[in-house]
């Protein structure tokens, strides 16, 4: 990765660690600790479901399985990943270009 | 650094321009995610085991392009319990090789497999035919044929043992 400059690497080290923390690495801790869902499950009656917050859940429902990580919270962790890679394409659009390149020829049909 | 590829396309000569580094950074990317995607999938199913698939195929499925297919497996006691093991444990032996880049084009084929039955069985199609299954089949063929697992992936290193070097080695490695 000689051709990276510090703001590459913040963007994967950074953007794309937050999110694989996000979701794969938090998605196996959350399944493995015994939720089958990332969300908040609930009971109402007879009607069961999920919700991002127990308190978005209906009146009187139940709340039976709770996530280890708050889903909102894995939800800032994604947002702030993918704004970092924003942050970097803009950084990009500002900055000269690299005046590295290889020019590689390959056969096709 | 910028590669230029320069190739012939349809009869058309093309020069595709890319940041080798983030090529190869994204490729590895979209490998962990879409490998814990479908690993997931199959994950939980195990955990909550014993899974069946019969109401999805006899009815959930009904009036499907593939339903006549599922019918089949559904209504038939053996093929329906081969159907109730494979679901889970392919789903999720299919991601974890994607997420490990381990046998990374075989795992992909066989996702891209199973996403063509969810993509025509789901039938999620309430905005329109380019559903999140269509997404998913379109990332499993992304990954089979860049050999995404060549990046930071089991397939990188096994992929300089000898038996490794054969024709067959390469269509299922990658």
């Amino acid at each position: 990765m000689a051709n990276l400059n510090t703001m590459d690497r913040i963007a994967m080290y950074l953007g794309g660690g937050l999110i694989i923390l996000a979701i794969p690495v938090m998605g196996v801790i959350v399944t493995l600790a015994g939720s089958m869902s990332p969300l908040y499950s609930f009971t109402a009656g007879d009607a069961s479901g999920t919700v991002l917050n127990p308190a978005m859940a209906p009146e009187g429902a139940q709340i039976v399985s709770s996530p280890v990580f708050d889903p909102i919270l894995r939800g800032y962790l994604i947002l702030l990943g993918l704004i970092i890679f924003m942050l970097l394409g803009i950084y990009k659009l500002f900055s000269p270009a690299s005046d590295t390149s290889s020019t590689t020829t390959a056969m096709a049909d | 650094m910028t590669h230029e590829l320069n190739t012939s396309v349809l009869g058309s000569d093309v020069s595709l321009r890319f940041n080798a580094p983030w090529a190869a950074y994204w490729l590895a990317f979209l490998r962990i995610l879409t490998g814990w995607w479908m690993m997931h999938g199959g994950l939980t199913k195990l955990m909550e085991w014993p899974f069946s698939a019969k109401g999805y195929m006899l009815f959930a499925s009904q009036g499907t392009v593939l339903a006549p297919v599922l019918q089949l497996f559904g209504n038939n006691p053996t093929l329906l319990a081969f159907t109730d093991v494979m679901i889970p444990v392919g789903e999720f032996l299919i991601g974890l090789g994607v997420l490990l880049g381990a046998l990374t084009r075989l795992a992909a084929f066989f996702g891209a497999f199973l996403m063509t039955f969810f993509y025509f069985t789901n039938a999620d199609w309430g905005h329109g035919l380019f559903s999140g299954d269509m997404m998913g089949l379109l990332l499993f063929i992304t990954i089979a044929i860049f050999g995404a697992g060549r990046v930071f992936g089991v397939d990188q290193w096994l992929e300089q043992m000898d038996w490794a070097q054969s024709r067959w080695a390469r269509l299922i490695l990658g």
